[in-house]
C-alpha cells in the first residue's frame, strides 16, 4: 500500500480534526500545529500530514499533492473546488448569512432596493445567491472584519459566517437571510479516489464510526 | 512596448524547442495509434457560431471566448472538437457510408482560472465514432484510449468506465421530480457524497434504491462490480446498463486491454451530455483525470442528422506532465552534426550536407566563422553530436581526418571525452 499525504487546516479545526483521527486510528502521533514544520511524518501509520492555512487545504487536495483534506464547506462553496466530498465532519458549524445595520429596518430579502453592495470575504456565493434571487448586487472583497463595512458606510450589507450570532449583535446588524450552513468536509482528490479507493474509503468509515459514537 | 505587454495572456505556455519536441512526439504517437484503428484525420476551423459550440459542450457555456465578428455575428474559440466534429460529420460527411472514424489533435480555448495542468489555451487529441450503438463500439473506442495512453509510454494508468444509465434508471423507477433529479446527477458529477446523502434523504426513493446509487459509489473493480450492482436494482433500464458494460467488459478483454480497466459505477461525468458509458483514465502521478469520454448519442441530432457516436479526448499536456513525472525517456534520438567550411569549399560542404540530411541527419551550418574552440562550446551547449571540418579552421590540426561520404572531412566527436569538460 502506498502512502497517503493528508492536508489539515491550522488553527481552530485544527485539534479536533486530530482527535477525531487518532479516535479513529489513523494517525498514530501527536500533532501540533504550532510547530514549524510544514509536513509531518507518522511512519508507523504510513502518512504525510501537511499543515496548511485553512483557505488552502482544498488547492492541495485538488492537485493532487495531498491525497485528502479537511476542508470547511464555507470555503469549498467559494473556491468551487473541483474534490470529491465525501463525509461530513459535524465540527466547526457555522451558516453563511446576508446581515445589514439594524436601523435600516429592513428585515427579509424582499424589502432590499433592487441594487446594493455587498461586503463578504465570500464573493462568489454572495454573488450567485444574489443572482439566483433575481437581486442585483454589487460586492466588495475584504478578508476581514466584515461587520465594520456597513457600520463605515463602504456597502449596505455584509454576507459573513456566522455560530452564535455575537458578532452580529455586538455590532448592531441582524440577519435577513441564510445562504448555506457550513460544516468541516473530508475531501479527497479525484484521481486518489480512484487509486487509494479501498485505503481512503476505510479511513471515511472509521472517520463516521467516531462521529457517530461522539454524537 | 512595455514590460507588461511582453508578458503572455495569463492562462497560456510556450512550449519551448525541449518541451515542443516532447509534445510532438505524443502527437505523432497518438497519430499512429488512431491511424491503425482506420481513424482519419479532421481538421475543422479554430473558431466557429458559437450556436454549435454551445450546442455541445458539457456544461463548458460559460468558459466559452466569444467575439463579433464585423457582421455582428457571435463566434466563439473551441472549447472542444466534439462540436465541430459532429457539425462536420452532420453537413459535409452526411452521404459517407458508415460508421465514419475520424481522430484529430488540436488546440482548444477555455477561460477556466488557470492552475497546474490547466491552461487556457490546451491540445487534445481525440478519436470519435460515429453510427455504432453497439457494446463493441464503445470498446473500440476505450481499447484505442488504452493502447494510446500505452503507445505514448505511460505507466501506471487506469481506465474507469461507468454507465449514467445506471443511477437514471434508479431515479426514474422511483418517479423522483426533474428537479431532484438534476441536483442528484449534479452531485454525483460533483462527487459530493455529503450532498448525495442528503438529498436521498429529502426523496421518498425505497431504501434499496437509496442504497443502489450509495453503494454504486463504492463499487469498483472487474466483472464481480457488475454482479454485485445487479443485485442492488430491479428496474430494466439500470440491469440494461449493467449488461452493457459487461458486454463491454467483454470484448475490452478479447482486444487485450482489460489489464487497463476497472468498472466503476461513480464515473457519470456530465448527466446532459453523455447516454450510455462513460470512462476517463487517470495516472497516480498526477492528481487530474488525463483522458475522457464516452457516448453521447443525441448531440449530432441536434444538428439535424440522428446517428450514435462515442469518443474521447486526451489531454496532450497532461499527458505529458504524467509523462515527466514518471521520468519517462523520450525516444528523441539525438544526432545532430554542425559543419564549419571555408570559402574555398562552399560546394563540397553543401554537397556533403546535403547527403547527411538525405539519411536523416539533422545538420546546420556554422555562419559565425567562430574558432573551432567556440564551435565547440556552442554546440555543447546546443546537445549536437558532432562537428565536421571542411578546409582551413583554427585549431583544427589537434582532430583525426576521415573520409565521410566520399568527402575528407575532419571530425570532432562532442560524444564520451568532450561533453564532459
Amino acid at each position: 500500500m502506498s502512502r497517503l499525504t493528508i492536508a489539515l487546516p491550522k488553527g481552530r479545526m485544527f485539534d479536533p480534526v486530530v482527535q477525531i483521527l487518532q479516535k479513529a486510528g489513523i494517525v498514530g502521533r501527536d500533532l501540533d500545529d504550532s510547530s514549524r514544520k510544514l509536513v509531518l511524518k507518522d511512519e508507523k501509520k504510513d502518512i504525510d500530514i501537511i499543515l496548511s492555512k485553512p483557505a488552502d487545504v482544498h488547492t492541495y487536495v485538488e492537485h493532487g499533492v495531498a491525497d485528502l483534506g479537511v476542508g470547511g464547506k464555507d470555503v469549498l462553496l467559494e473556491a468551487r473546488a473541483n474534490v470529491a466530498e465525501i463525509l461530513d465532519l459535524g465540527l466547526g458549524a457555522c451558516r453563511l448569512v446576508v446581515a445589514l445595520p439594524k436601523d435600516k429596518g429592513i428585515t427579509s430579502l424582499d424589502q432590499l432596493p433592487p441594487t446594493g453592495i455587498v461586503a463578504t470575504k465570500y464573493i462568489n456565493v454572495a454573488q450567485s445567491f444574489f443572482d439566483k434571487q433575481g437581486i442585483q448586487v454589487e460586492t466588495v472583497k475584504l478578508n476581514g472584519s466584515i461587520e465594520l463595512a456597513p457600520i463605515i458606510d463602504l456597502s449596505d450589507m455584509i454576507v459573513d459566517i456566522t455560530s452564535t450570532g455575537t458578532t452580529l449583535r455586538e455590532n448592531n446588524l441582524i440577519e435577513i437571510a441564510e445562504i448555506a450552513k457550513s460544516t468541516a468536509r473530508l475531501i479527497v482528490n479525484r484521481v486518489s479516489y480512484k487509486t487509494h479507493h479501498n485505503r481512503i474509503k476505510y479511513i471515511a468509515d472509521k472517520v463516521d464510526e467516531v462521529i457517530k459514537n461522539n454524537s | 512596448m512595455n514590460l507588461n505587454k511582453l508578458q503572455r495572456p495569463e492562462g497560456t505556455k510556450d512550449y519551448l524547442p525541449q518541451v515542443a519536441i516532447k509534445k510532438r512526439y505524443i502527437e505523432d504517437s497518438l497519430y499512429q495509434t488512431f491511424k491503425g484503428w482506420g481513424y482519419r484525420e479532421i481538421i475543422t476551423p479554430t473558431f466557429e457560431h458559437y450556436d454549435i459550440l454551445s450546442a455541445g459542450t458539457e456544461g463548458l457555456q460559460t468558459k466559452i471566448y466569444k467575439f463579433f465578428d464585423r457582421k455582428g455575428q457571435i463566434l466563439a474559440l473551441r472549447p472542444e472538437m466534439t462540436a465541430s466534429i459532429a457539425r462536420a460529420v452532420a453537413t459535409k460527411l452526411k452521404d459517407e457510408p458508415l460508421p465514419l472514424r475520424l481522430s484529430y489533435q488540436s488546440n482548444v480555448f477555455r477561460y477556466e482560472k488557470p492552475r497546474a495542468g490547466r491552461y487556457r489555451e490546451f491540445s487534445q487529441g481525440g478519436i470519435e465514432l460515429f453510427g455504432v450503438g453497439s457494446p463493441m463500439g464503445d470498446a473500440e473506442v476505450i481499447a484505442i484510449a488504452a493502447k494510446a495512453l500505452e503507445g505514448s509510454g505511460l505507466k501506471n494508468f487506469k481506465i474507469d468506465i461507468g454507465d449514467v444509465d445506471y443511477f437514471t434508471g434508479i431515479m426514474r423507477e422511483g418517479k423522483l421530480d426533474k428537479e431532484i433529479q438534476l441536483k442528484i446527477r449534479r452531485a454525483l458529477s460533483q462527487k459530493n457524497l455529503v450532498e448525495l446523502k442528503e438529498l436521498l434523504d429529502q426523496t421518498d426513493l425505497n431504501s434499496k434504491g437509496k442504497e443502489a446509487i450509495l453503494e454504486g459509489q463504492n463499487l469498483r473493480g472487474g466483472l464481480e462490480v457488475i454482479e454485485k450492482a445487479k443485485q442492488l436494482v430491479g428496474n430494466q433500464e439500470s440491469l440494461e446498463s449493467l449488461i452493457n458494460l459487461e458486454e463491454v467488459y467483454k470484448y475490452l478483454n478479447l482486444l487485450g486491454v482489460s489489464q487497463y480497466i476497472c468498472i466503476d459505477l461513480s464515473v457519470v461525468r456530465s448527466f446532459d451530455y453523455y447516454t450510455g458509458i462513460v470512462f476517463e483514465g487517470y495516472s497516480e502521478d498526477l492528481g487530474y483525470t488525463i483522458c475522457g469520454g464516452g457516448r453521447y448519442d443525441r448531440l449530432v441530432d441536434k444538428f439535424g442528422y440522428s446517428i450514435p457516436a462515442t469518443g474521447f479526448a486526451i489531454g496532450i499536456d497532461r499527458l505529458l506532465l504524467s509523462l515527466e513525472e514518471q521520468n519517462y525517456q523520450f525516444p528523441i534520438p539525438q544526432n545532430g552534426t554542425l559543419v564549419l567550411f571555408d570559402r574555398d569549399n562552399n560546394a563540397q560542404a553543401f554537397s556533403l550536407v546535403d547527403k547527411l540530411r538525405e539519411e536523416g541527419e539533422d545538420v546546420e551550418f556554422e555562419l559565425y566563422n567562430r574558432s573551432l574552440d567556440q564551435v565547440i562550446d556552442y554546440s555543447l551547449v546546443k546537445g549536437l553530436n558532432r562537428i565536421l571540418i571542411l578546409g582551413d579552421v583554427e585549431g583544427k590540426d589537434a582532430y583525426q581526418t576521415k573520409v565521410i561520404e566520399g568527402q575528407e572531412v575532419i571530425e570532432v566527436l562532442l560524444e564520451g571525452g568532450l561533453k564532459g569538460e
